[in-house]
C-alpha cells in the first residue's frame, strides 16, 4: 500500500537520522518513522530499500539513503 | 598530577550483561548472531585459545564490549570476542551503546565517533589495559575494494543490483574477517602484555 506521507526508516543513535528528523520537525513535514532497531520485520523491510539509515521512501516511489551533514548507519 | 578518571568502575563493569544474557534480550538479527557465533567458533583455533588463556593468566582478566544489535560490525565481531572469552575464561560484559553513552564517550573512535563494537580490556583490578574499535583496518580496506569493484562491474544496472551484489560479496567474507579480527586482537594483546 502506498503511503501518502514519506516513510523514514531509522535507528536509535543514528546521527543522520536525528538530524533529518529535527529538520523535518522544524519544517512541519508530516512523515511516518519506522524504527528498524525495534523490529525484525521493519529491519527486513528497510533492507529492501537500502543499506544506510535514514532510508526515506517518498509517496512518488523515490528512495533516498542517508542525510547530508550527518553520519548514517549501515544496516545491510 | 591529576589521575585520569573513568566511568567504568569495577561495580559498573559488573553491571554489564554476560554475552548469553545479551543475546537473550536483543531485538533484531538473532539469526545473524547465531550464524556468526558458529563461524566464530571456527575462527578461534585451539592455538588461539592457548594464547588467550595465557593472556588471562598474564592479567587480561576482563573485557567490556560496547555494541548494538542492528550493526553488522557488531553481529560479526561480538561473536568473536564472545568465543575468545568462552575459551579463555575472560570475564566479558556487554553494554548497549545508546544506554551507556558515558562509556561510549570514553572510547571514541578518532576522538569523535561512537563506533561499535568497541572492546576494552582490563585486569582483575579494573585497571585499563587497551582497547580495540570496530574492525581491522584490512577489513575496512577490503570493504572499500568490494564496493568499488561492484560499482564498476554493475555500472548502469541500477542501485538495487549494486546493493544486492555488494551485500552478497561482503557477507561472504564475514567468516574470513572474523579470523582477521582474532589476529588483530591477538596482536593488540601481545603488544600490551608483552607476550
Amino acid at each position: 500500500m502506498v503511503s501518502s506521507v514519506p516513510i523514514v526508516y531509522t535507528i536509535q543513535g543514528c546521527d543522520a537520522c536525528v538530524k533529518l528528523l529535527d529538520k523535518w520537525n522544524a519544517e512541519g513535514v508530516v512523515f511516518e518513522e519506522r524504527r528498524a532497531d525495534l523490529s525484525q520485520d521493519i529491519m527486513e523491510e528497510a533492507r529492501k530499500y537500502g543499506d544506510v539509515v535514514p532510508i526515506i521512501r517518498f509517496p512518488d516511489g523515490r528512495v533516498e539513503e542517508g542525510f547530508e551533514g550527518g553520519i548514517g548507519c549501515y544496516i545491510g | 598530577m591529576a589521575e585520569k578518571t573513568t566511568v567504568v568502575t569495577a561495580e559498573r563493569f559488573a553491571q554489564g550483561l554476560t554475552y548469553a544474557d545479551y543475546l537473550a534480550q536483543i531485538k533484531v538479527n538473532q539469526d545473524r548472531f547465531s550464524m556468526y557465533d558458529e563461524t566464530a567458533a571456527e575462527a578461534v583455533t585451539d592455538e588461539d585459545a592457548g594464547f588467550f588463556k595465557s593472556a588471562v593468566e598474564n592479567g587480561c582478566a576482563r573485557v567490556l564490549v560496547i555494541g548494538e544489535d542492528w550493526c553488522p560490525d557488531v553481529y560479526r565481531g561480538m561473536p568473536v570476542i564472545g568465543r575468545i572469552a568462552e575459551v579463555s575464561g575472560m570475564d566479558m560484559r556487554v553494554f548497549a551503546r545508546d544506554e551507556h553513552l558515558d562509556i561510549a564517550d570514553e572510547f571514541l573512535n578518532r576522538g569523535e565517533f561512537r563506533s561499535i563494537p568497541t572492546l576494552v580490556f582490563y585486569n582483575a583490578d579494573q585497571e585499563y589495559l587497551c582497547h580495540w574499535i570496530e574492525r581491522p583496518e584490512s577489513v575496512t580496506e577490503e570493504m572499500a575494494e568490494i564496493t568499488k569493484a561492484v560499482e564498476s562491474e554493475l555500472f548502469g544496472q541500477g542501485e538495487d543490483a549494486v546493493r544486492d551484489a555488494r551485500r552478497e560479496r561482503v557477507n561472504a567474507r564475514f567468516p574470513e574477517w572474523q579470523k582477521d579480527t582474532v589476529k588483530d586482537i591477538r596482536a593488540l594483546l601481545s603488544q600490551t602484555l608483552g607476550a
